[in-house]
């Protein structure tokens, strides 16, 4: 099973550098996930870094982590539900989360502890913006052909990566009083998360490449 | 101690499951909602689409038979008015001593010759009698004679195979959409020939192709803009053909229409 902690940061790789070499067929909503995607690769980066020249603790990077790619997924949740949910609603979200997140590691859970609040708390945000936004479609109903839409394909990462990371984050801290089996066996299941949540991201950066294509050859062609 | 370790790996196996089924029952929720969705959606469409089509049908039909009335009237009574009108003034011009008068009288003729060519021109344009007694190309050619006289373009009827006869408003509704092709042609693209090439097969398929050598036209653009584009398009649907256009712009016109007479 370690082959699966192993491939973790491949698949995070890998959603860059597609989304590196399709960045300019990218819409704006997209360009968004894309510089998700981009923190994520950054911060495993850095956290391989740390690990080898600086300390092993990387729970200070959870504190800066955290604020930074809910706040990255909110802009994007704000731009594809337009229309559909108040942009006041999001901004005001989205501004309390960030004030807690600083209030967190100072007055809550220490710099060195794993930061499971603000983790729960974005999951959740992020799991309620991904089912309005399903909510949306449903309401429009506009979208013939679902597999062919690459926002839905990266909403249903959203949503599956953000339903079992709640749970994930919630519970953070009871693994770590636990044993190494435990920890491990919450690794795993994390990094198999992980593994889905980029492969989707990734059919998403193709799809939308693949549309922009198909839209343009159908105007050559008139 | 393992005990513990066991109920937490418990807890993390059975509440991850517990969230992925939640997030998967979203999913499906989903997509079967949305399925429906478009299902209904489809079928409203197509409700919509067969409601077009009864009343572009009707509008059609309703049409004929108006431009029937007409043309019986204008043949039947306004024609024979003419003609007994040209016959009295030919009277008068005989009778008449005075010079004046018999000028006036031969003047008149001429203009009445000329009113009575233009109302039997346009008692044929509405309900050609060919179409009925000897066919759809003959009634075709007989469109092309007509254009020609005015020599302002060149129209030219070809054939091949031998040609049949088949469902009278069937060859009506074709008739109809060649003259509104010939129509668009002479109306917007400026060209000096026109070639309508009928073929009709053995197997009783019929194939006609109205070509002009206009300025051309960008096709998404009048599509949506009019020239009765739409109409040709709903017409050949309504009598099961098939309509295919192309357009170069610079290069003219080609308009294509299959038809199975069997179906």
């Amino acid at each position: 099973m370690l082959w699966l902690i192993k491939i973790n940061s491949l698949t995070n790789v890998i959603a860059f550098f597609i989304g590196v070499v399709l960045y300019k067929s990218f819409p704006k909503e997209i360009k968004y996930v894309f510089y998700f995607v981009v923190f994520g690769f950054l911060t495993e980066l850095y956290s391989k870094i740390q690990i080898y020249y600086i300390m092993r603790n990387t729970m200070p990077i959870g504190h800066f982590y955290f604020p930074i790619a809910i706040f990255i997924a909110v802009m994007f949740y704000k731009r594809i539900l337009t229309g559909f949910m108040h942009p006041a609603w999001i901004i005001t979200v989205i501004v309390l989360y960030e004030i807690y997140c600083v209030i967190n590691p100072i007055f809550v859970q220490g710099l060195f502890q794993y930061p499971s609040i603000t983790g729960s708390l974005g999951s959740l945000i992020l799991f309620l913006l991904s089912v309005a936004f399903f909510i949306k479609v449903m309401v429009e109903a506009r979208i013939e052909k679902l597999a062919g839409e690459p926002l839905i394909w990266i909403n249903s990462a959203f949503l599956i990566y953000y339903t079992v990371g709640f749970f994930y984050h919630s519970l953070y801290n009871l693994r770590t009083t636990a044993s190494m089996e435990v920890a491990y066996f919450a690794l795993y299941l994390f990094s198999f998360l992980n593994l889905i949540f980029y492969l989707l991201i990734t059919v998403g950066f193709i799809l939308v490449y693949k549309v922009k294509k198909n839209k343009n050859r159908v105007i050559k062609n008139d | 101690m393992i005990e513990e370790s066991n109920s937490i790996v418990m807890v993390y196996f059975v509440g991850t499951f517990g969230m992925v089924l939640l997030a998967l029952s979203i999913l499906f929720f989903f997509i079967t909602y949305q399925k429906r969705m478009l299902k209904k959606q489809l079928e409203l469409n197509e409700i919509r689409a067969r409601q077009q089509k009864e009343i572009l049908q009707n509008t059609i039909l309703a049409q004929e038979k108006e431009r029937k009335r007409i043309a019986q009237d204008l043949h039947d009574e306004v024609g024979a008015m003419l003609s007994v009108v040209k016959l009295n003034i030919g009277r008068i011009e005989k009778k008449s001593k005075e010079s004046v008068a018999k000028e006036l009288a031969a003047e008149t003729k001429t203009y009445l010759d000329e009113v009575i060519t233009q109302v039997r021109r346009i008692s044929r344009a509405l309900l050609p009698p060919s179409l009925d007694k000897l066919g759809l190309y003959s009634a075709l050619g007989e469109l092309a004679n007509w254009v020609n006289k005015s020599e302002q373009l060149k129209i030219q009827c070809w054939k091949s195979g031998e040609q049949f006869r088949f469902d009278s408003k069937k060859e009506l509704a074709l008739f109809r959409i060649v003259q509104e092709l010939l129509n668009n042609a002479i109306k917007h693209s400026g060209a000096v020939l026109i070639i309508i090439n009928a073929r009709f097969s053995p197997n009783q398929n019929l194939m006609i192709s109205v070509t002009d050598n206009g300025k051309g036209f960008n096709f998404e653009e009048k599509m949506n803009t009019g020239l009765g584009l739409k109409n040709l398009e709903s017409r050949t649907q309504i009598i099961g053909a098939r309509f295919k256009m192309k357009s170069i712009q610079g290069k003219g016109t080609t308009a294509i229409i299959y038809l199975d007479t069997k179906v």
